[in-house]
């Protein structure tokens, strides 16, 4: 199927079959066209007629491997001690929560939901349904530092280059203290090799700068490409938010990731988007980013190119968004830590002049990703 | 001190430990770990790192459980294997090392009932030859054909389309066929490859399995 060495002679493709093509057909993969194409070539040609006996005999064997027995002792210790540990947070969280009213604290029911709760209630109908069964649930302890994280934002604006790590899946970070000192040292010429923003065009501004961010000074290296979204999200007169926006940009990084919302503790937690003054939903988003500004493919890592497509790159949004209207978005298609990412980043409603950033796998938008596309997300106040 | 949980199904050791019961929980990774641990181990590099992703995935798994976000639409035991699985491929797609190894002739198959000896030393083979896959090909196959799921228990565990976990399966074993021949002849002693083709310094891991 690639185009390697084996495929090279333009006769042999004929006279063989490609093992991926062997293995289709036993598998019941190939159309009535090819099967019977492969099964009269299969017939004739021995070669190919053992490699079809391989292939077929092969998940037999793999069946027939020793048992690895059991977990070993030693690590039935470390996982017991583990989730003691866990068992113990658990229990400090809900005494710590309690403080802050909410259903939070064993979070066992079906969240509250209504008009006229709090934010707090907005933020758990949001996060717990879509984080819980993409990745089997957000540990009960990161909402207590959500909150927190919430507390820590507002603190901080208009300090200078700041995140503020609201939620971070692979535990590599999460140290407020350590990007905020990267933030300070923000490189200047950054911003033109991002692309910047465009605040008086496209309120969608698709990237690819072509850096690699690091987990480590994520805030420094955003703060080009967030400066103009900030600007332009700022001069459109957008005063401070309610309560609700506070919630829903703070539920962002997983909004309502999960479209079919049919599970009992989604259902009404979907905000219905409200299309106010300047603000847009994620199809409008995307539409918009397509256009002349759109990066060339080449310049996009491979795995990323599918978010050039718009509909996809409104599915990723909408992951990210949560179902919520924006001002603007910037998407740089870039990586972190390496690996492809798309880093979205968001004005946040609440809080004028800073900037969500939101790291998201190449996964992003697909209608089941095998892996949850949520890497990080963080505050920038450029 | 320990409750008795004879005759509790999975689902009901989630409910009560949703309602603060942690033993409960325990029970039911007591009753499953054994086939994770197996997962996590056949698709990871060693044993270390097969036990920080089983640790870190059914802590993840507590957490869910004791916030109530376990939703029973899949089995508990599904349930817990997605953690597991996607902690490992993860890991995997971590692990930028993977050798790409390109796909040798295919002149040798392999046998199909071979000894208990060489069955231990093709279980090392196939683990070397599991992690030059893509993770998500390795992944359906250690499923499907090393843990014995069905292509459906299989689709829901790792969150895709029954017609994704075959086509999967199929590419993988494809890849892996070669890859075993290759690797199974270097095993072998008096049976030097011509041209070694993967860079490690025991490509059959026999010394450091």
């Amino acid at each position: 199927m690639t185009g390697d060495e084996r495929r090279a002679p333009a006769g042999r493709v004929d006279e063989h079959l490609e093992p991926e093509v062997v293995a289709d057909l036993l598998e019941g993969l190939l159309d009535d066209g090819d099967a019977q194409r492969a099964v009269a070539h299969v017939e004739r040609c021995e070669r190919c007629r053992a490699l079809r006996d391989d292939l077929a005999a092969l998940p037999q064997l793999l069946r027939s491997l020793p048992d690895p027995g059991p977990v070993p002792d030693d690590l039935v210790a470390r996982i017991d001690a583990a989730l003691l540990e866990a068992k113990l947070e658990t229990e400090v969280e809900a005494g710590v929560e309690t403080g802050v009213e909410t259903g939070l604290a064993t979070g066992r029911a079906a969240p509250p939901r209504g008009e006229d709760t709090g934010s707090v209630h907005e933020l758990d109908a949001r996060r717990t349904p879509a984080g819980a069964r993409r990745w089997g649930g957000r540990p009960a302890r990161r909402r207590g530092r959500l909150l927190l994280a919430a507390a820590a934002a507002a603190a901080v604006v208009g300090v200078g280059a700041v995140t503020v790590p609201l939620l971070q899946q692979d535990g590599s970070g999460g140290d407020a203290a350590t990007s905020a000192a990267g933030g300070a040292t923000a490189p200047e010429e950054a911003g033109d090799a991002a692309g910047g923003g465009d605040p008086d065009g496209a309120v969608t501004e698709l990237l690819a700068s072509g850096r690699d961010y690091s987990p480590d000074a994520l805030a420094a290296e955003v703060v080009p490409v967030a400066e103009p979204l900030a600007a332009a999200a700022g001069s459109a007169g957008t005063g401070p938010a309610g309560e609700e926006d506070s919630a829903a940009a703070l539920g962002q990084p997983e909004g309502e990731a999960v479209p079919e919302a049919e599970s009992d503790g989604a259902a009404g937690a979907a905000p219905a988007p409200e299309e106010g003054p300047g603000r847009l939903g994620a199809e409008e988003l995307a539409r918009s980013a397509a256009g002349p500004g759109a990066p060339a493919p080449g310049d996009v890592p491979a795995e990323l190119r599918p978010l050039l497509e718009p509909e996809r790159l409104a599915a990723c949004l909408r992951y990210v968004l949560g179902g919520r209207p924006a001002q603007g978005v910037t998407v740089d298609l870039a990586t972190y830590a390496g690996e492809p990412a798309a880093l979205v980043l968001v004005p946040a409603a609440e809080a004028p002049g800073t900037v969500d950033v939101t790291v998201v796998r190449p996964s992003c938008g697909e209608p089941d990703p095998a892996t949850d596309p949520f890497v990080v997300t963080a505050r920038v106040v450029p | 001190m320990r409750p008795d949980f004879d005759g509790v199904d999975d689902l009901e050791l989630l409910r009560r430990h949703a309602e603060g019961e942690a033993e409960a929980f325990s029970e039911l990774v007591r009753r499953h770990r054994d086939r994770l641990w197996h997962v996590a181990l056949r698709t990871l590099r060693d044993r270390e790192e097969a036990a920080d992703a089983l640790q870190e995935a059914l802590v993840s798994a507590y957490r869910a459980s004791a916030a109530g976000a376990f939703r029973g639409d899949s089995a508990p035991t599904s349930w817990l294997h997605r953690i597991v699985v996607n902690a490992c491929l993860d890991r995997m797609r971590r692990q930028k090392v993977r050798p790409t190894v390109p796909i040798p002739e295919r002149e040798v198959g392999v046998p199909a009932a071979p000894d208990v000896t060489s069955r231990r030393e093709l279980e090392i083979v196939v683990r070397d030859a599991l992690r030059q896959l893509p993770p998500d090909q390795a992944a359906a196959i250690v499923l499907v054909d090393l843990e014995g799921w069905s292509v459906e228990e299989a689709a829901g565990i790792l969150g895709v389309a029954p017609g994704t976990v075959k086509s999967r399966c199929s590419r993988g074993r494809a890849r892996l066929l070669p890859l075993l021949a290759d690797l199974r002849n270097r095993a072998t002693p008096g049976n030097q490859p011509a041209h070694p083709r993967v860079s490690a310094a025991d490509p059959t891991g026999r010394t450091s399995p």
